[in-house]
């Protein structure tokens, strides 16, 4: 197999870790590139702690954060900003990502990752919000596009054109989830290729990949973004065109609820490193032809 | 177009629940699926994994009630009492006060009692480790972060135990062979056990676990019994993993 040159060190995909997985993975050391958390899980202290302290020596860790509400009308919390900066020091991670909504309103925490308006009035907002998160954790973070069902009339800015102006704002890196674009695009409209291009590709660090499911919302289909399945054979078509686009980026696979056995986990990691070799070679077959 | 709290407001009020979100509907793209059905994606997601945490928190206590009749009641709960900050382990603890004022869990009195031991076993896994003790002074007694009191009226030790296999049976045990007083906490080996206490034992672990020195946790016991030995009890916990003791490298780590 034909291998590409960069100027980074290649990084073979990462896995999404979760605890029942954590003795088969200190036994059997899998060679992945890295381990993803979610960085509430491990906010409370005690075993969960320990256990990622433990995880850490051995594989570097993305902390990837699902409550910071970064696309809060109020502002960020500053206890939980606190709790992940405390995570952030503990841990020493290789990325530290959030997503590009909002979760928090009043004393509510929604559990979920509620869509924005992409207006002027979000953009000035959620680039405070990052801006004041990196100042705190003293480091860029890597902003994620959402999984989005509905889509506001008074949104006047594109998903990627929002994102790129917030890279230009506050220097915040990019986490591009290729399984999100296709469910928003399919839930909402937008063209995923086109998608992929409106973005700058210096800015993203970081690569999700995960499987969705089809369910019914008024008689019309809708997908929902459940990281509870292989990823799919469109999802995989478009991930070659993101690695094509994004070739520096380490890539992630998200698969969290249904969780499978390590070894299914491990085998669409390699899946994804196949995925990428192929794209990469065929991008230099298309510059040597 | 809705300032983006007003329009957060609204949305936050569909998801829980607490709204019907007929004033953000107009703001939102009604094609494909409606509106309504688009948000309700959302609603179904904080209702779906919100219940399923409690769930997870409090098994026995859904065993007690039946499936249905838990998710009946956590589904109000999560509607009533949305979590405050997304740390969902700490998410449940207002759960057995509110199950103790249904008036459908009248007839099993215990109910919210055993909720109480559940959130204490998921307080006590999750709480952090302890910074090891500097100091050797017996003065300094610390118990475990993880260590809390459950009391109740009810053998909720003993309800909880016999619902730890497939098949919960309450006519081997005797509910009402309480009151019981658990201290609960972590053990070395990162299970959650207990030991029952009497009275004069609980008041000084509560001191303890207040922060109260030696003596002060001892004044307390001593009101509930003027008998009251603290050294077969020390020794008891110390035997319980439940007491942080000194740690000698700590120690040559400040000598040096």
């Amino acid at each position: 197999m034909r291998t590409t040159s960069s100027a980074q060190p290649r990084r073979g995909a990462g896995i999404g870790f979760r605890t029942p997985h954590f003795a088969e993975i200190v036994a059997t050391r899998p060679r992945v590139g890295f381990l993803e958390v979610h960085a509430e899980n491990y906010m409370a202290g005690g075993p969960p702690a320990r256990q990622l302290h433990a995880l850490r020596s051995d594989w570097p860790i993305s902390l990837h954060g699902v409550g910071l509400s970064l696309g809060s009308a109020e502002g960020l919390s500053a206890a939980h900003l606190e709790r992940l900066a405390v995570l952030v020091e503990r841990t020493r991670p290789l990325l530290v990502s959030e997503h590009l909504s909002w979760s928090v309103v009043g004393d509510a925490y929604l559990n979920d990752l509620l869509p924005l308006p992409y207006t002027e009035e979000s953009l000035r907002l959620v680039s405070e919000n990052v801006a004041r998160a990196q100042d705190r954790l003293g480091r860029r973070i890597l902003i994620e596009n959402p999984s989005v069902y509905l889509r506001f009339e008074h949104s006047a800015i594109g998903e990627p054109e929002f994102l790129s102006e917030l890279v230009r704002r506050t220097d915040c890196g990019l986490l591009v989830d290729v399984n999100n674009i296709f469910v928003s695009c399919a839930n909402v409209g937008g063209d995923p290729q086109a998608w992929l291009a409106a973005v700058p590709a210096q800015a993203v660090e970081e690569i999700h990949l995960a499987g969705h499911s089809v369910n019914d919302a008024d008689g019309v289909r809708i997908l929902i973004d459940d990281h509870g399945s292989p990823v799919p054979p469109p999802v995989w078509d478009l991930y070659e065109d993101a690695v094509r686009r994004f070739p520096a980026a380490p890539t992630l696979i998200e698969w969290d609820s249904n969780l499978p056995p390590l070894a299914i986990l491990l085998a669409e990691a390699a899946k994804a490193d196949r995925r990428r070799d192929r794209a990469l070679s065929e991008t230099s077959d298309a510059r040597a032809a | 177009m809705p300032a983006l709290h007003d329009l957060q407001q609204g949305i936050g009020g569909a998801v829980t629940g607490n709204g019907d979100g007929a004033a953000v509907l107009p703001c939102i793209v009604d094609d494909g699926p409606g509106a309504a059905a688009r948000l309700a994606v959302y609603a179904n997601h904080y209702r779906v994994t919100l219940i399923d945490a409690l769930a997870a928190t409090f098994p026995v206590t859904a065993r007690l009630v039946g499936c249905d009749f838990f998710r009946a009641a956590a589904r109000r709960h999560v509607r009533e009492t949305p979590p405050r900050q997304p740390v969902l382990c700490e998410y449940g603890a207002d759960f057995p006060d509110f199950l103790a004022e249904l008036q459908e869990t009248a007839t099993v009195p215990f109910l919210a009692d055993v909720a109480r031991l559940e959130w204490a076993i998921n307080a006590a896994w999750h709480a952090p480790d302890p910074r090891p003790a500097a100091s050797s002074d017996p003065a300094a007694l610390r118990l475990h972060p993880s260590c809390r009191l459950v009391v109740s009226p009810f053998a909720v030790d003993d309800v909880w135990q016999a619902h730890q296999g497939d098949e919960g049976d309450l006519a081997a045990i005797d509910v009402h062979g309480g009151p019981v007083r658990l201290l609960v906490g972590r053990n070395p080996d990162d299970t959650v056990g207990w030991i029952r206490l009497p009275e004069a034992e609980t008041a000084f672990a509560a001191g303890l676990i207040e922060g109260a020195d030696l003596a002060d946790a001892l004044t307390r016991a001593r009101a509930a019994d003027p008998g009251f030995d603290a050294v077969p009890f020390v020794a008891a916990l110390i035997d319980s993993g439940f007491v942080i003791l000194p740690d000698p490298d700590q120690g040559q780590e400040i000598l040096r």
